[in-house]
């Protein structure tokens, strides 16, 4: 069977087609048939520092050199919530994926999020070996900040720039010991339907295992039936098993969208949150290595606002509690494997792949700009306008804010990609994307069975929503709401500055992420399993 | 140096200061609002003694249903009529985590016609919803009632201010947002920075007021983070010179060092440099990581050979920290090193990241 590089850039031109907008899709170029093979792997990331060292060693029984810098500021919700101890591990998850058409890696991380500059590191320190690396962050909110705006104060970062070097080590020789141990494997993949996961028994909560807590305008003309709430019920699994006469399980990975942050706001225990025992069910089941890939994230998909229990009746499991987030995650684990089933994965699928890097996209968030210019957000990334990089900070806002600093450059540049593993296809945004979206890029795959979408891929910039559902009050009223005085503004009282507005990079994210990534779906859905 | 612009009144002070409290909810819930924006974007405001949170069972659309619902009672009232038991919704990601007992202000936006939780509260009986997250979640501890008392009547007076001069509303707004700054509560300081920073240039502070917040920076019993962070929005302002952070750079030591050190971010000064260079040599390898990542910027050409030990250090993290303060300052004697390091170091993992940080760099 023919194809099918789609895009290879690698060396030389791999740097140049970072630089220059490229990855355009290249050349179908021929290679003979090859037997699929699969390597799997696991880098323990956990945060350690000299003052927690102990409380690792007493949880894990494992003695951990400092990677961290006192204190670890804890990501997702306020700023200050310093870890104290720990439930579980975080890790770096991976498997290369190799077979007709190229090789793939998909890294997976227990973190908030990654910025792209980071993983551009990454990338260069994995070299040439993988054509395609997808690092995708779960987004646990029980992890370290990786991304700046959960420091001590509102104007600190809490990042540890040594332990982001620590975690692209990590990436580096993850994928670097996943090529080492590549086998003779096969592939199959499900999608199952998440009803009944939860008890229903909340106003948001529609028994999907996941709730919508944030219902947009217009959503309850789009889904009157759920007074417009909206979730992605679509739990899609991928398993890689050994070829040989064992047919042992190499790696399960698990795709379903709902934010990792069970313990929510109060708790001081680093952990991977319900994703921790999903993995931890389907590793006792098969064996190998679990994965958990988050999906469409946006618009605050997430487990707080359900209630599961352990049978089904009662009773009802305390919210916000490491037995909630135990059973629910044993919970969407047990879907997975009652989908699964036995039936034998195909032995050579096609890898196909392909990606647009860079798209840039137009930062319009005045919040943003200044906590880009004061360095709280970044670390080392920067802005870019023209194509070029743009590293300016000035004062454009008129007055009186005109002694606010703002970054300058235009564009944030980031990147998609579309991939293909025999039935499966992958959608890499970089993005907490509304499964609104989501099931339009769904419905766009039409070459494929099973659909996974890989959330916060190669990158985090926020929330995706369509833009005909983007609110621009926020931003249009920013001054009036930084000053205090949303009534000054014209459009008061209708001004939405929640969180999906307010940390949000504007009304262009969903026009120039679909706009790039559209194609390449198109490009995948011509390839043939 | 100073405090002399002149110009429009910061609006949202004049409006503080004018305007009438009676403010309609625009649904705020992001983590970085002030103190200020709360009280007049909420109907409600109290102090109040949480009592209870628990699931409360009602019909909706005659379907069975449960939600959450806090109950306190209030101990002081600064907006909206009267009450002395309530009972609220919480609606914000994140959103503030209560125990009974707990005191907290409260800001509460009544469940009215429109509001996407109407229907619940009537349903449940609950009148009212707190969008308020863990950084405005202002749980008052020990020793801090009195100045939450006084910034929350100090609100509450100004909304209702009529008839005062201009110059009269502002120099109350100042006075106001200058005891926050010197508070001993942590959230009340942080909001008196959020409202300066978000209220521009237009405050103009006197000798003796610069004077007083620079005192504040230099106060051990504070937060080092918190010191800082009013340093910068006066050197944003241009209230204070390099000299300012040259004092923290000689009378500060070990953590409170480290994070005056790490806070140069975005403010490189070749002054900075003979003070972060020395810390190379600090006895503490976090310090000492501190100071290396601090001079990865090209305004300290110069410090390479500083820097070039650390390359051969026996902890990592200062061989990494050597090469990302090399490949910042990116000056052809930088780059030269790191090429060097590339090909004999020692550490493969050394040499990996120095290849990728100087693929990435080019």
């Amino acid at each position: 069977m023919a194809i099918t590089r789609i895009c290879r850039p690698a060396g030389p031109l791999r740097l140049l087609s970072m630089l220059l907008l490229v990855c355009s899709p290249l050349v179908a170029q021929a290679k003979p048939p090859g037997d699929l093979s699969v390597g799997t792997c696991m880098q323990d990331i956990t945060p350690v520092t000299a003052a927690l060292a102990g409380a690792y060693e007493a949880s894990f029984g494992l003695v951990r050199a400092p990677n961290h810098t006192d204190p670890i500021y804890m990501a997702g919700f306020g700023n200050g919530r310093e870890a104290t101890g720990y439930n579980d591990r975080l890790w770096a998850r991976g498997v290369v994926i190799d077979g007709r058409g190229g090789r793939i890696a998909l890294v997976a991380l227990d973190l908030v999020g990654y910025f792209n500059n980071q993983i551009d590191i990454a990338r260069e320190m994995v070299g040439d070996d993988v054509d395609y690396l997808i690092v995708q962050s779960t987004h646990t909110h029980e992890g370290p900040d990786t991304l700046g705006i959960w420091g001590p104060d509102e104007l600190t970062t809490g990042v540890d720039p040594g332990y982001l070097d620590f975690v692209n080590d990590a990436i580096a020789d993850c994928v670097a010991a996943a090529t080492e141990n590549m086998r003779p494997a096969r592939v199959r993949s499900v999608t199952a339907n998440t009803a009944g996961l939860s008890l229903g028994m909340r106003p948001d909560d529609d028994g999907f295992g996941v709730a919508d807590q944030k219902v947009l305008e217009g959503d309850d003309i789009i889904s009157p039936a759920t007074n417009g709430r909206i979730v992605d019920p679509n739990l899609v699994v991928l398993q890689f098993t050994e070829r040989g006469e064992k047919k042992d399980v190499i790696a399960t990975i698990v795709n379903f969208g709902s934010h990792p942050e069970a313990l929510w706001s109060q708790n001081t225990l680093i952990t991977s949150d319900f994703p921790h025992y999903v993995r931890e069910r389907l590793e006792q089941e098969y064996g190998g290595t679990a994965i958990w890939v988050s999906g469409a994230l946006g618009v605050l998909q997430g487990p707080d606002r359900i209630d599961v229990t352990e049978d089904g009746i009662n009773p009802v499991l305390p919210r916000r509690t490491f037995q909630f987030a135990e059973v629910h995650g044993r919970q969407l684990a047990e879907r997975a494997i009652a989908t699964l089933g036995n039936k034998p994965g195909h032995p050579a699928p096609v890898i196909a792949y392909a990606r647009q890097n860079p798209v840039p996209v137009k930062l319009e968030n005045p919040f943003f700009r200044f906590f880009f210019a004061i360095g709280v957000l970044g670390n080392g990334r920067t802005l870019y306008t023209d194509g070029a990089p743009d590293p300016s900070v000035g004062f454009p806002l008129p007055a009186p804010f005109d002694v606010i600093p703002q970054a300058l450059g235009e564009d944030l540049q980031t990147e998609v990609g579309a991939a293909r593993i025999g039935e499966a296809g992958l959608i890499v945004v970089p993005t907490e994307l509304d499964p609104q979206i989501g099931s339009q890029y769904r419905a766009a795959m039409t070459g494929v069975r099973d659909k996974i979408i890989v959330g916060l891929g190669n990158d985090h910039i926020g929330y995706q929503l369509l833009n005909s559902k983007f609110d621009d009050s926020c931003r249009i009223c920013a001054p009036f709401v930084l000053a205090g005085v949303p009534q000054f503004c014209p459009l008061f009282p209708d001004i939405d500055c929640s969180t999906v507005f307010q940390n949000n990079v504007g009304p262009g994210v969903d026009p120039a992420i679909s706009g790039a990534l559209m194609p390449l779906i198109e490009q995948i859905n011509q390839t043939k399993p | 140096m100073g405090g002399t612009r002149s110009g429009l009144m910061p609006l949202g002070l004049m409006c503080f200061l004018v305007c009438s409290a009676q403010v309609v909810l625009a649904h705020i819930d992001a983590v970085r609002v002030s103190l200020s924006q709360l009280f007049l974007s909420s109907d409600v405001v109290v102090i109040a003694r949480i009592e209870g949170i628990s699931d409360r069972s009602f019909l909706l659309d005659n379907r069975p249903k449960v939600d959450t619902v806090v109950s306190a009672r209030v101990s002081y009232q600064y907006k909206g009529r009267n009450l002395s038991d309530i009972e609220f919704f919480q609606d914000a990601h994140g959103h503030a985590h209560y125990v009974p007992g707990d005191l907290a202000v409260l800001f509460l936006n009544t469940l009215g016609d429109g509001h996407p939780l109407h229907g619940v509260g009537s349903a449940a009986g609950v009148d009212f919803v707190s969008s308020q997250a863990s950084n405005t979640a202002h749980r008052i501890n020990p020793g801090e009632l009195a100045d939450y008392q006084w910034v929350l009547a100090a609100y509450a007076e100004s909304a209702n201010l009529i008839g005062s001069s201009n110059e009269q509303r502002l120099q109350r707004v100042k006075q106001t947002m200058l005891r926050m700054l010197g508070s001993n509560s942590k959230e009340i300081t942080e909001s008196a920075l959020l409202d300066w920073e978000n209220m521009g240039g237009e405050l103009q502070l006197d000798q003796e007021e610069i004077a007083y917040l620079l005192a504040l920076t230099r106060d051990p019993a504070s937060p080092v983070n918190l010191r800082v962070a009013i340093l910068h929005s006066m050197s944003r302002k241009q209230l204070v010179d390099e000299t300012a952070w040259i004092y923290l750079f000689e009378h500060e030591v070990n953590e409170n060092l480290l994070r005056v050190i790490m806070s140069t971010h975005g403010i490189e000064n070749r002054a900075f440099m003979p003070y972060i260079v020395a810390q190379l040599d600090n006895s503490s390898d976090e310090v000492v990581e501190g100071a290396a990542r601090a001079l990865g910027h090209p305004a300290y050409k110069g410090a390479e050979a500083a820097l070039k030990p650390l390359l051969h250090e026996e902890n990592q993290r200062l061989n990494y920290a050597a090469v990302y303060a090399l490949a910042g300052i990116n000056s052809a004697q930088a780059r030269q090193i790191l090429l060097d390091a590339e090909a004999d170091h020692p550490n493969p993992k050394v040499r990996r990241l120095i290849s990728a940080r100087l693929k990435v760099f080019s």
